[in-house]
C-alpha cells in the first residue's frame, strides 16, 4: 500500500491540530490546546482504486519560542500549510514557511487550507490576496476544523496529488 | 479739571441768576452821601458814569462779565449759612448735567469715572466674599472624591500622580497683561511673565495681535463692556476704561478678583494718566511708569490642598489609638495563641479520616487525647509541628478500628489495580475505571465485599466506552467503484475493528447491557438512487459478514447492517463516499 | 558505578538505554521499562533484537540523523525533539530520543517525559494563549483609537464652531435678555467642553494631546526612517502582489528629514498610504516613495501604477465614510487627513500624468528651537 508523509506547517495556534482531529477523528474541540513536540496521526484515503495511507507529521507552529527543525520534513510526500484567515501575520508566516520548506526539501506538493472559514466575518485576509495566493498556482482550499467544511477536501486533494 | 462741559454749566448758572445783584451794593455814610449827591447832581461826568450803570445794570451782555467776577465768592459767602442756595440751583443742575449728558456723553462718563468705580466695587466685593466662602466650602468636601479620580487618570494615563494633580490644581495663572489705547488700539503697554516669555516667544508676539484685534473688535466703537474671550486653555478677559483698555491673558480659571484687580488698575491708570491718554498720539514712553501695575498682575495661583493644620489633631489620635491596639493585640496574641493552636489542632483531627477523638484535655504544657485510630490513618502526634506544638508533650491513648472513610486506601491495598484503573469509593460502593483485564475485574469484584466500609462493586466503563466508540466511529472500510468488494490493504482497520469490537462486547458483558454495532454503507454519488441503495445495503453486508467471521459468539454486542445512499457527507473526493462507517449506541 | 546500577538508575529516571550494535541492530541494555512495552508492544517482543522500525515513525526518521551523528562521533548528544504517543489507554505519552557516543558504543537513549514536559507544554500554551490575546488587544486598540479619534476630533471640531459662534454673538449688540441667553449658552458650551475633555482624557492619556499638540524635541520624527520601516514591513505583502515597492533611489540617505508629527502615528498614515498604493497596484509594477524638501516643508510622495481614483471620488477621497469603490479608499485616509493636519501639515491626491495615483504628504520641517 501506498504510505505518504505529510507534514502539517504553519504559525502557532492556526488550528493544526484541529484539522488533523477533525479529518483523522472527526472531532474537534473548541479549546486551544497548543502542540509542544510532533504528533503523528494515521488515515487511509482512497485514491481511485487505490488507499494511499496518509502518515499525518502535526507538526508544532512555529512561533518565537519554538522553531520548526526541517529535519522533520525529510520523506515528506507533501505538506498543508495552514493559515488562520482571522490572522494575517500568519499568512505572513505561511510564506515564509513555504520558502524555507523549499530550499529545505526541495519542490513538494501542497496545498493552503485558509482556517477558520466559521469565522469569515471577522477575517483579515481579503479575497484579493487569496485571489493572489491562487495566481502563484496554489491550491486554496476554504476550510473548518470546527464545522469540518473543507477539510476532507483539502487532504484528499493533497492525496491525489501524491499518487 | 479744566473741563469745557464745567464752564458751560457755569455759563448758564451766571444768566440765571442776575437778579441777586442788588443785594450786593454798598450804602455809604450820610455827610458823604450829601456830597456824593452834589456831585450826582452837578457833575456831568458823575450823570454819564451814572447813566453807564443804569445800563450796564438793565443789559445782560454788560452785567455778566462783572457778576461773573463775584459769583464764585458770592456763593461760597452764602452757603454755609443756610441750603436755600443749593436747593434752588439743584434743579438747574441736574437738568444742565441731564443735557449734557445727551450732547456729549463722553465727557460726564471722563467726569464720574474716577469716583465711581471704587463705590460699585464695595458692594460687589462684599456680594463674592460670601459667595466665595460656600465654593471654598463646597471644593473642600469634593476634595476626596476628586482626589481619587486624579488618582485614577493619572494610572490611566502613565503620568505620576503628582503631575495630575498639579495639572489640575493649577487654577490659574495670569501670562501676559496689556493696555491697549482704545480709540486708536494701539498697544501701550505689555508685560509677560518671565515662564511664558521663556516659553515660545512666537506665541506670545501672535497671540498680542489676535488679542489687539480682539479687543479693537469689542471696544473700538465705543460700545462694549467688560468682556472675556476663551480660547484654547487660555481666557482673555478685558477690562476697558473710558480711553485705555487692560487685557490679561490667564491660563486656567481666572478667579472674579482677578477681574476687580482689573478694574482696579485700570481705574488708576486713568486717575494718573488721563491726561496722556487724552493726548496721545502714538508715543507710548509716558506709561512706561506703569508698568509695575501691569505687572502685579502677573502672577499664579494654585489650589490648596488639605489643610495640614486640620490634619494634626486626628494623626496624633490615630497614633495614641493605634499605640493602645497594638499593645492589646500582642496581649491578647500571646495570651491566646495556645488555646487556637490546640483547638485548630483538635480541628483538624476531627477532619482527618480515621481518627475519631473522644476526650481531651489542655494542661500545663501537657496536652491529652484518646479515641479511635485506623492503622492506615495518619499519626496524630506528626500533625503537631503543622501547628507549632510540640509531639512530646501530647499524652494519646488510641483504640484500633477500621474506619469506614478509608476504605478507599484499603481496597488500593488489596485489589493491586493495574496502571491506568482508578479506584473510588462512595457511600459503600466502589466504583473502579479504566483499562483493566476481565480476570482482574472478575477477581477484584469477588474480592470487594469483603473490604471493610465497602458494600458493592461497580465497574465504571462509561470513559472506556466512550473512547472506543470514537475510534470504531472515525473508521472507514473503502470500496472498488460499483462494487461491494473493499480495497486491499485495509487489514489493519478490520484488524483494529474486531480488536474493539471484542472488547466491546466484554464490557457489555460486565455491566450486562446490549450495544448495537452499526454498520452503514455509503455510495459515491454516481449511479441511480435505486441502485446505489442497493449497492450501499450490500456493501455493510458485506463488511457485517467479514467482521462477523472473525469474532466467533458476540454475547450482548448485535450487529447491524444498513445502507443510506444519500446521507453521506458529499465530499470533494467520489472515492471517498464509496465507503462504510460504523456507529455504537448504547442500549440499556 | 557498575553499568548495571546505571542502567536501573536511568530506568528510575523512565530513561530507556539502546546500544546500537556494529551490524546495525539494536539491543536494549538492561530491561525494557514497563511504558517502552505498554508504547511499543511489537517493537519490545525481542529487547535482543529490538525492532526501532516498528516503534515510530518519529524514531525512524530520528535515526538517519541518529546514524549520521554517531558515523562522525560527534561530541556531545544529538536530540530528536519531543514527540507524543498514544498509549492503548488512549492517554497520550510524550518521549524524547537522543543519539551518543561513549567512547566507541554508539548509544541511543529514549526519555519517557514526565512532569517537565507537562509544565513546559503548560508554559507555551500559556505564552501562545497570552500572544494571541496581545496581538488581538493591540489591532483591537487600534481599531478603537483610529474611531475615537475621529469621534473626539469631529466633538472638538463642533465645539470650536459652537465657541467661535459664541463670541461673535457676543460682540453683537444684544438686547438684555439676549445677553442673558448668550451666557447660558456659553456656560452650557464650557460645561460641554469640559465633558468632552474629561471623556478624551479618560480614555487614553494620548489623547490628551488632541487639543493641544506638543512637540517633544526629544521625539521629534526622523520621517525617513519612518518610511523604511514602514517599508519593511510591507515587503512580504508588495512580494505577494508582484509589486516592486521602492524608495525612490534619489532620495537624499544621508540626511535628517526631521518634520513635526508623532512617530507611531506617522507612521500610520505613511502604512495607510502604501498599504492603499499596494492594493491598486497591478502585477509587476512599481510603487515609488520619495521625499522631497521645499525649504519649508517636507513632502512625502507615493506613487502607484494603478487605475487611479475615479473622478467622482476625488472630491470626498478624504472624508469620513468616503463612498469607496470596491473598498480601495476607506476610513483611514479621513484618519490620515486629521492626523496631518493636526501637525500642521496638508494631504493631498493627484492623478498622474498617464496612469496611476500619487498621493503627497506635506509635513512642516522641524526647527529646533
Amino acid at each position: 500500500m501506498l504510505q505518504k508523509k505529510i507534514c502539517m506547517l504553519g504559525s502557532f495556534a492556526v488550528g493544526k491540530t484541529s484539522l488533523v482531529a477533525r479529518f483523522v477523528r472527526s472531532i474537534y474541540s473548541e479549546k486551544y490546546h497548543t502542540t509542544v513536540g510532533v504528533k503523528i496521526d494515521k488515515k487511509q484515503v482512497p485514491v481511485e482504486d487505490k488507499l494511499v495511507n496518509l502518515i499525518l507529521w502535526d507538526l508544532y507552529g512555529e512561533d518565537e519560542f519554538q522553531k520548526v527543525h526541517m529535519s522533520y520534513l525529510r520523506g515528506a510526500s507533501g505538506y498543508l500549510l495552514v493559515i488562520d484567515g482571522t490572522r494575517r501575520e500568519t499568512l505572513d508566516k505561511a510564506l515564509v514557511l513555504q520558502q524555507r520548506t523549499e530550499e529545505a526539501v526541495g519542490k513538494l506538493p501542497f496545498v493552503v487550507v485558509m482556517n477558520k472559514v466559521d469565522l469569515k466575518d471577522s477575517w483579515e485576509i481579503d479575497d484579493r490576496t487569496i485571489e493572489e495566493l491562487v495566481n502563484k498556482g496554489w491550491q486554496v482550499f476554504h476550510g473548518s476544523a470546527k464545522t469540518g467544511l473543507g477539510v476532507e477536501d483539502a487532504f484528499t486533494a493533497l492525496a491525489r496529488q501524491l499518487v | 479739571m479744566n473741563d469745557p462741559s464745567v464752564h458751560r454749566v457755569a455759563d448758564e448758572v451766571s444768566v440765571q441768576s442776575h437778579s441777586l445783584n442788588g443785594a450786593e451794593i454798598e450804602t455809604p455814610p450820610a455827610s458823604a452821601q450829601l456830597r456824593e449827591l452834589q456831585k450826582l447832581l452837578f457833575d456831568t461826568d458823575q450823570q454819564e458814569r451814572l447813566e453807564q450803570l443804569h445800563t450796564e445794570w438793565n443789559d445782560p451782555e454788560h452785567l455778566a462779565p462783572r457778576v461773573s467776577q463775584v459769583l464764585p465768592d458770592a456763593i461760597s459767602q452764602r452757603s454755609p449759612e443756610d441750603h436755600e442756595l443749593t436747593e434752588a440751583m439743584t434743579p438747574y443742575v441736574i437738568e444742565s448735567i441731564k443735557i449734557s449728558a445727551r450732547r456729549n456723553p463722553e465727557h460726564i462718563s471722563d467726569a464720574i469715572f474716577p469716583i465711581l468705580g471704587p463705590a460699585i466695587r464695595k458692594a460687589i466685593a462684599q456680594a463674592f466674599n460670601n459667595l466665595t466662602i460656600t465654593i471654598n466650602q463646597t471644593l473642600q468636601h469634593s476634595f476626596s472624591v476628586r482626589g481619587f479620580k486624579w488618582r485614577l487618570e493619572a494610572m490611566a494615563s502613565g503620568k505620576s500622580f503628582a503631575e495630575v494633580v498639579l495639572y489640575h490644581s493649577l487654577v490659574y495663572r495670569v501670562e501676559q497683561v496689556l493696555l491697549i489705547h482704545r480709540p486708536s488700539g494701539i498697544l501701550l503697554l505689555h508685560a509677560v511673565a518671565e515662564a511664558v516669555k521663556a516659553q515660545d516667544p512666537e506665541l506670545v508676539s501672535g497671540m498680542l495681535t489676535a488679542i489687539q484685534d480682539f479687543i479693537q473688535d469689542s471696544f473700538g466703537t465705543g460700545e462694549g463692556n467688560t468682556s472675556s474671550f476663551v480660547s484654547d486653555e487660555l481666557t482673555i478677559l478685558a477690562e476697558p476704561g473710558p480711553r485705555a483698555v487692560l487685557a490679561c491673558v490667564v491660563r486656567g480659571n481666572p478667579p472674579p478678583e482677578l477681574r476687580e484687580e482689573m478694574q482696579e488698575t485700570i481705574e488708576r491708570i486713568h486717575q494718573d494718566r488721563g491726561e496722556k491718554l487724552k493726548m496721545f498720539e502714538g508715543d507710548s514712553t509716558p506709561f512706561e511708569v506703569c508698568r509695575p501695575l501691569l505687572e502685579e498682575h502677573l502672577k499664579s495661583r494654585y489650589q490648596p490642598f488639605a489643610d495640614p493644620e486640620k490634619q494634626k489633631a486626628p494623626k496624633a489620635m490615630l497614633a495614641v489609638l493605634g499605640v493602645l491596639l497594638l499593645a492589646l493585640g500582642i496581649w491578647g496574641f500571646f495570651s491566646l495563641r495556645d488555646r487556637w493552636r490546640w483547638n485548630a489542632y483538635l480541628e483538624k483531627l476531627q477532619t482527618t479520616p480515621g481518627i475519631v477523638v473522644t476526650e481531651q484535655d489542655r494542661g500545663w504544657r501537657r496536652y491529652s487525647l484518646s479515641g479511635l485510630r485506623d492503622s492506615l490513618a495518619l499519626d496524630p502526634a506528626k500533625l503537631m509541628p503543622e501547628f507549632q506544638l510540640n509531639p512530646r508533650q501530647l499524652d494519646a491513648r488510641w483504640k484500633e478500628y477500621q474506619a469506614p472513610e478509608l476504605a478507599e486506601e484499603r481496597a488500593k491495598k488489596l485489589l493491586a489495580p493495574p496502571a491506568g484503573v482508578t479506584l473510588k469509593v462512595r457511600d459503600g460502593i466502589l466504583s473502579v475505571a479504566g483499562l483493566a483485564s476481565q480476570q482482574w475485574i472478575s477477581e477484584a469484584k469477588k474480592l470487594a465485599p469483603f473490604i471493610p466500609g465497602i458494600s458493592q462493586f461497580q465497574w465504571n466503563d462509561a470513559d472506556e466506552i466512550a473512547r472506543l466508540r470514537q475510534e470504531i466511529e472515525s473508521q472507514s472500510v473503502y470500496y472498488f467503484l460499483n462494487e461491494n468488494k473493499p480495497l486491499p490493504g485495509q487489514e489493519e482497520t478490520i484488524e483494529a475493528l474486531i480488536k474493539r469490537l471484542i472488547r466491546l462486547d466484554e464490557i457489555a458483558q460486565n455491566s450486562n447491557r446490549t450495544i448495537t454495532f452499526r454498520i452503514i454503507g455509503h455510495t459515491d454519488s454516481s449511479g441511480t438512487k435505486e441502485k446505489n441503495q442497493t449497492l450501499s445495503r450490500e456493501r455493510a453486508q458485506q463488511a457485517k459478514s467479514q467482521l462477523a467471521s472473525r469474532v466467533a459468539q458476540l454475547k450482548k454486542v448485535q450487529l447491524v447492517a444498513e445502507g443510506v445512499p444519500d446521507q453521506q457527507p458529499l465530499v470533494g473526493n467520489q472515492e471517498s463516499n464509496r465507503r462504510v462507517t460504523f456507529r455504537v449506541e448504547l442500549g440499556s | 558505578m557498575s553499568e548495571a546500577l546505571l542502567t536501573d538508575l536511568l530506568a528510575a529516571l523512565d530513561v530507556m538505554v539502546i546500544e546500537r550494535l556494529p551490524d546495525s541492530s539494536f539491543t536494549v541494555v538492561g530491561n525494557i521499562p514497563a511504558w517502552f512495552t505498554w508504547l511499543y508492544t511489537d517493537a519490545a517482543a525481542n529487547p535482543q533484537q529490538l525492532r526501532l522500525d516498528l516503534t515510530s515513525p518519529f524514531l525512524e526518521n530520528f535515526l538517519v540523523d541518529a546514524e549520521a551523528f554517531w558515523n562522525e562521533s560527534r561530541p556531545g548528544q544529538l536530540k530528536s525533539g519531543s514527540w507524543e504517543e498514544k498509549g492503548p489507554s488512549g492517554k497520550e505519552d510524550n518521549l524524547e530520543a537522543a543519539a551518543l557516543c561513549l567512547g566507541d558504543r554508539k548509544i541511543l537513549l529514549i526519555e519517557l517525559l514526565g512532569i517537565a514536559h507537562e509544565e513546559r507544554r503548560r508554559l507555551l500554551q500559556i505564552a501562545r494563549e497570552k500572544a494571541l490575546l496581545q496581538s488581538q488587544l493591540i489591532k483591537e486598540t487600534q481599531k478603537k483609537e483610529i474611531l475615537l479619534h475621529c469621534i473626539a476630533h469631529d466633538l472638538v471640531g463642533l465645539l470650536m464652531g459652537v465657541r467661535v459662534s459664541l463670541s461673535l454673538l457676543g460682540s453683537e449688540s444684544l438686547s438684555p435678555t439676549g445677553k442673558d441667553y448668550l451666557t447660558m449658552g456659553q456656560r452650557q458650551y464650557n460645561q460641554q467642553e469640559r465633558l468632552v475633555n474629561d471623556i478624551v482624557q479618560a480614555f487614553s492619556a494620548e489623547m490628551e494631546s488632541l487639543g493641544t499638540f506638543k512637540l517633544e524635541a526629544d521625539k521629534v520624527p526622523n520621517l525617513l526612517s519612518c518610511t523604511r520601516q514602514v517599508i519593511n514591513e510591507l515587503t512580504a505583502m508588495a512580494s505577494l502582489h508582484k509589486v516592486n515597492l521602492q524608495l525612490d533611489p534619489a532620495t537624499d540617505c544621508h540626511r535628517e528629514w526631521k518634520v513635526v508629527g508623532e512617530r507611531l502615528r506617522l507612521q500610520r498614515v505613511i502604512l495607510n498610504l502604501i498599504e492603499n498604493a499596494l492594493r491598486v497596484g497591478p502585477p509587476f509594477s512599481v510603487v515609488n516613495v520619495s521625499l522631497h524638501d521645499d525649504g519649508v516643508n517636507v513632502i512625502l510622495t507615493v506613487e502607484d501604477e494603478g487605475a487611479g481614483v475615479a473622478a467622482e471620488l476625488v472630491g470626498t477621497l478624504f472624508q469620513k465614510f468616503a463612498p469607496t469603490k470596491s473598498g480601495q479608499y476607506g476610513f483611514g485616509l479621513y484618519f490620515c487627513r486629521i492626523m496631518v493636519e493636526r501637525w500642521g501639515g496638508t494631504i493631498g491626491y493627484a492623478p498622474r500624468p498617464n496612469r496611476g495615483s500619487r498621493f503627497w504628504v506635506k509635513l512642516p520641517k522641524f526647527i529646533s528651537p
